[in-house]
């Protein structure tokens, strides 16, 4: 099937000719293709994507698509590696805030667990070694606290606040 | 609108927190607003709590997540409380304590299924280990099915046939703990032992149907192959088997008796391993005739005592 293309369609309208083998990756659209018996002349849509994130999403698993399958998870217990960045991965995710948790959503959407893996982490390490308030601040996340509920809060983390 | 880290769904959440140590999630996320909270309280985390110190017993961050972390490994004494840690299913001790012993109970930590104890400690007072063992081999962990454990005394008070351990690894100093360890563990798949008796008198009158993988470190003096035979005859369904004895330690086995033993009493055998010196040497050609299994012969001569180390293994599918 190599070489062979389908069409896929953003939720902007936009389509794109990509190729049946890099398309695969997505187990999303695998499936729609093998269990849904979808044909290559069909236009599959893709509801939750637009396309300035669906041709980074085919960038990337353009450049991915001989990479080796991940290995199993065995050890449920093991602490996830947030240092295995490639350096072409490192690059391609120099985006904005906005753009990286669109392709976090795409690629849970699109089911491609190495991106989704490549993102979290990335995200992972801008979190790292951060406080509350600098997590805050980076992400503007909105605090519905009420006064007492901090003042709570602010008791219970005395300990981290002094270290 | 931009998507900000807000928009994801709590799953993507879960995922990217896999990749932050317990330590710092609390410390970033535990006060930001009610959803976050709330991600924070409901994680499952995949955590093994390792190398703890003692400035961070009191760590808030542990007291948070403490009832659902699954995996502790504690490798320094301390006098964390296990008490916090309901639902572990994984306990490893490298220097317990008394309290700590005291606590691994079925009421305080109901789900534990994997628990490694080393019981080195002389300072212990030797019943509250014991108290615990009587707690393991008398069945009350439902769902406990690995132990590791050194310097048990067996008691045969214990009741017979009601624990459902199904992979141990013991060190035992009397032949005859092993045949009780038989009576009061029905269901054992794999045992590891290191037997540490004068002599090998292994008596048991059943037979031990369940038991596919034996490892057996031996440090008894002027065994041969009838005590071996004694032991192996028993579990007729073993498909591992290894046997090591300490280094210059002589067997009164010869190569010829092993291979009649296993063909004798291991009639399902798939894998085998065994280092020790022969009583007799005999070539590496002659070895290979003797049984399927005698595939890979290695011999080393020991410097201090001139004899020869010889390794034998394989392994088959059937």
């Amino acid at each position: 099937m190599a070489g062979h293309k389908i069409k896929l369609q953003s939720n902007d309208g936009d389509i794109f000719d990509v190729e049946v083998e890099i398309a695969k990756l997505s187990i999303t659209i695998k499936t729609m293709l093998e269990d849904l018996s979808m044909n290559e002349e069909e236009i599959i849509p893709l509801p939750n994507i637009n396309s300035a994130i669906f041709k980074k999403v085919i960038q990337w698993t353009t450049h991915h698509k001989d990479d080796p399958p991940l290995p199993p998870e065995d050890d449920e217990n093991r602490e996830k590696n947030t240092n295995d960045i490639s350096s072409w991965d490192q690059e391609f995710l120099k985006v904005d805030q906005g753009t990286l948790f669109e392709l976090i959503l795409a690629a849970n959407y699109l089911d491609i667990k190495g991106l989704l893996d490549v993102t979290c982490t990335s995200v992972a390490n801008m979190i790292k070694g951060k406080t509350s308030e600098e997590i805050r601040q980076t992400f503007n996340i909105k605090n519905d606290f009420t006064p007492q509920e901090e003042e709570q809060i602010k008791k219970e983390n005395e300990w981290c606040e002094n270290k | 609108m931009a998507t900000t880290l807000e928009h994801l769904p709590d799953e993507i959440f879960f995922e990217i927190f896999e990749y932050i140590p317990m330590k710092n999630l609390y410390r970033s996320f535990s006060r930001l607003n009610h959803r976050i909270n709330s991600i924070l309280s409901s994680i499952q985390p995949r955590l093994a709590l390792q190398c703890i110190q003692p400035n961070e017993i009191h760590d808030p961050s542990m007291m948070f997540f403490a009832n659902r972390i699954r995996k502790l490994s504690i490798w320094h004494s301390n006098s964390l409380n296990l008490i916090h840690f309901s639902n572990i299913r994984s306990l490893e001790l490298e220097h317990p304590t008394i309290e700590q012993l005291n606590e691994i109970r079925p009421h305080i930590i109901p789900q534990l299924e994997y628990l490694r104890i080393n019981n080195n400690n002389t300072r212990l007072p030797g019943n509250v280990f014991y108290e615990l063992c009587h707690s393991i081999f008398s069945g009350e962990f439902s769902y406990l099915h690995t132990c590791i454990l050194n310097n048990i005394q067996f008691n045969c008070q214990w009741s017979i046939l009601s624990c459902k351990l199904r992979s141990i690894q013991i060190d035992v100093k009397n032949c005859q703990d092993l045949s009780y360890l038989f009576d009061i563990c029905p269901e054992l798949i794999r045992l590891k032992v290191m037997l540490d008796d004068e002599y090998f008198n292994f008596h048991y009158s059943n037979t031990y149907q369940r038991l596919c993988r034996l490892d057996l470190y031996l440090r008894i003096n002027n065994w041969s192959c009838k005590e071996l035979e004694s032991l192996l005859i028993v579990m007729p369904n073993l498909k591992y088997l290894s046997i090591q004895t300490p280094f210059a330690q002589r067997s009164q086995m010869t190569v010829e008796s092993l291979a009649n033993v296993l063909r004798k009493c291991t009639p399902k055998l798939e894998s085998f391993f065994i280092n020790t010196i022969f009583k007799e040497q005999s070539s590496t050609d002659d070895i290979h005739q003797l049984h399927p299994l005698f595939k890979f012969i290695h011999v080393v001569q020991a410097v201090t005592t001139r004899a020869d180390h010889i390794t034998i293994s394989s392994k088959i599918s059937r």
